[in-house]
């Protein structure tokens, strides 16, 4: 049989590109056989970083991480979900709240070519060798069927991709976890104010636990690397890099392209059908916003098909595939086992300046109670220490906005207000904790019958977090918060108890998760699907659990080595 | 139309910053005085007749009583004041616009830092101190 392709990929973000160009790159592989269908439709160029930037400049006052991706037109045919606050009708996803705190899944992605790489921090520490085994070593949760050791080939790889920046000789065998190689390059240098925090918090012993603060891995240049400069410490980082030095998805979109790889943006893929065999995927069902006929149903035929569309979009396409087994099973995993990282920060006026605001948002960090004896009763966190002031709480705008209008006593003006912001901002600093989720069934995307703009079935989801999850929070705030009271000095320190609602890491994960027993994944350890034997998928959906580092790196080594797979099939 | 050289004294006045820039100053003038339901003129008028007190802002925030035309005297003000340091534009109904000269908003030298995703500096400057 032919087809038109070798290989046909859903999804350009992070997970799509590094596989499209992985394969670009195999002795063998014809690029010009590999077709990317990307639902947003933009370019991929420094033009386009340019213009991301031009409107970042003129949205500003609107001071949401969605500005600068605010006037792409996709958005009128291709809906993602972007703002919380926003009235129930402008929602992209369905949902009801869940139990007595009336939770919601608060994650949100940005679909477009490069996808939410646009807009990431660009942290990537790599899991931990324990965080593979959580079911064994705690009882809790699951066991991935790959170890640390099995996926660390794939990190060095990554992070060569990527180009990570990162201490190597504090990393080196942390939590058990050793690394074959340096990173690519050395650590970003801390901020000033970071250097602070590290006197004020290294030695400091919690639950019996030391603490040091450590320099984040970051996919951000320290030096000039593969074409790009250094950070120049625009503190831009969400929303937009405006120069290139954090990694985003464009770098392989581009390096794919320029190999011969098809990338067709504007493609909204709507259904999955079967080959000649019914254990084979082979059509791929997509229909073109940017065409005169909208909702005409195109297809493209492939020998293998890697679904690379995220943990909300990727089981959203399985689950609307009629033809295939997942849509009529009630009890698919597919879908289910929705997680995130829930976040939390505690936030204190340092007793000196620590002039924020000056280098990235985020570059150091804790990681001492990513693993312990906890973890069998309560969720493992990942710390940062902020270099942005009181991040999500209180932004300089709004530091600004309660001084001039106080809830009490007389608005500030003049030389008073000035030396007040003065004082406050430079001395305002955050501790966040982002807590693991555990997988749960109940925790799911299911099919809305809300339809976009295109006519295509919204997701709806479903998602709480657990008692483990909320000791975890619990736990976190009460690390951070001794960790500042072991500090002389500090002021306002917030919240003093722990708060009833979390903010998202929106680190979207677990919807098509890797597994040996088919009723509980939909994956296997290589990424092929139990039930097609020539579909994949790569991502974060794919994640078993999700521990507590940032999902990216790991989602990027797993992309890498599920693409050599399908490269030695075809 | 209020003058340029008052409403730069008044901008002065009002942020706590010195030198502040003319051409910047006659865009956020126009702005401001075209905005429905501006109170700058008043604004103006206030700041005239305690000008050359020997506290002119604790006269004009003594003006800024509770009630309707006092409450018009302090939004006023305060959209002076953010126009400036943040290069925002806040109407009277809330609503939230950029004004344009985001690389002069003051907050942010204030703070010794500089608009976000506009550093003119060196890969690890922010490992120095600012002085």
């Amino acid at each position: 049989m032919s087809f038109d392709y070798d290989v046909a990929i859903v999804g350009s973000g992070v997970a799509g590109a590094l596989c499209a160009w992985k394969l670009s790159q195999r002795a063998g592989v014809d690029p010009r056989r590999i077709v990317i269908l990307e639902a947003g439709h933009n370019g991929i160029d420094s033009t386009q970083r340019d213009e991301f930037h031009r409107v970042f400049l003129d949205d500003r006052a609107q001071r949401f991480w969605g500005g600068p991706y605010s006037k792409l037109g996709s958005k009128a045919f291709v809906p993602w979900p972007e703002r919380p606050d926003r009235p129930a009708e402008e929602k992209y996803y369905e949902q009801n709240p869940v139990g007595a705190k009336k939770e919601v899944f608060k994650g949100y992605y940005v679909r477009a070519a490069g996808g939410s790489t646009w807009a990431w921090r660009g942290n990537t520490p790599r899991m931990i060798a324990p965080d593979f085994e959580l079911k064994s070593r705690h009882g809790v949760g699951d066991d991935w069927p790959i170890g640390y050791g099995a996926l660390e080939p794939w990190y060095q790889q990554a992070e060569q991709a990527l180009g990570v920046s990162g201490d190597t000789a504090s990393w080196n065998g942390l939590h058990g976890s050793p690394r074959s190689a340096p990173f690519p390059m050395k650590e970003i240098v801390l901020s000033s104010g970071d250097r602070k925090m590290k006197a004020a918090l290294d030695g400091q012993v919690v639950d019996q636990v030391p603490v040091t603060v450590l320099a984040t891995p970051q996919a951000r240049n320290s030096k000039f690397y593969d074409g790009r400069p250094a950070c120049e410490g625009n503190s831009n980082c969400i929303p937009l890099c405006p120069i290139g030095a954090k990694y985003d998805a464009t770098v392989h979109l581009r390096k794919a392209v320029a190999a011969g790889v098809e990338l067709r943006t504007g493609c909204v893929v709507t259904a999955l059908e079967p080959g000649d065999t019914a254990d084979t995927v082979t059509r791929v069902r997509y229909r073109n916003w940017r065409s005169a006929d909208r909702s005409l149903d195109r297809v493209v035929t492939a020998k293998v098909v890697v679904l690379a569309a995220n943990a909300i979009e990727t089981p959203k396409i399985l689950l609307l595939s009629p033809k295939l087994k997942y849509a009529a099973d009630p009890n698919t995993p597919t879908g289910r086992y929705l997680m995130d990282h829930v976040q939390q920060e505690v936030t204190a006026l340092f007793p000196e300046h620590l002039y924020p605001f000056r280098g990235p948002q985020s570059l150091a960090g804790i990681e001492a109670f990513r693993e312990g004896p906890f973890r069998s009763t309560s969720a493992a966190f990942r710390m940062t220490v902020g270099n942005d002031g009181w991040g999500r709480k209180e932004n300089p705008a709004l530091t600004l906005d309660r001084l001039l209008d106080p809830p009490a006593g007389a608005p500030l003006f003049g030389k008073a207000l000035a030396a007040k912001i003065e004082d406050r901002i430079t001395r305002m600093v955050r501790i966040s904790y982002s807590c693991e989720v555990l997988p749960d069934p109940a925790n799911r995307v299911e099919l809305s019958a809300q339809v976009d703009p295109l006519g295509i079935r919204r997701p709806k989801l479903t998602f709480q977090i657990g008692d483990y999850t909320w000791q975890g929070l619990e736990h976190g705030h009460s690390v951070a918060t001794t960790l500042f009271n072991g500090i002389g000095g500090i002021e306002e320190l917030s919240p003093t108890e722990v708060e009833p609602d979390y903010n998202t890491a929106a680190h979207l994960m677990g919807t098509c998760r890797m597994g040996s027993n088919p009723t509980t994944s939909v994956v296997n350890a290589i990424g092929r699907t139990h039930d097609y034997n020539n579909l994949y998928v790569v991502g974060s959906a794919v994640f078993t659990t999700g521990a507590t580092a940032n999902p990216t790196l790991t989602l990027a080594a797993l992309a890498l080595r599920t693409a050599d797979q399908v490269g030695a099939q075809l | 139309m209020a003058s340029l050289q008052e409403f730069l004294e008044l901008s002065e006045l009002l942020t706590g910053q010195k030198s502040l820039d003319a051409a910047v100053g006659d865009d956020y003038r126009r702005r401001l005085e075209s905005a429905p339901g501006s109170a700058l003129g008043e604004l103006l008028v206030a700041y005239g007749k305690v000008a050359t007190t020997k506290d002119p802002l604790g006269g004009l925030v003594a003006l800024m009583t509770g009630d309707a035309a006092g409450q018009r005297l302090r939004a006023a003000a305060q959209q002076i004041v953010r126009i400036w340091y943040l290069s925002e534009f806040a109407d009277l109904a809330g609503g939230v616009a950029g004004a344009g000269h985001f690389l002069d908003s003051a907050l942010y030298s204030v703070i010794e830092a500089h608009p976000p995703s506009y550093s003119d500096r060196p890969y690890g400057y922010w490992a120095r101190e600012p002085h």
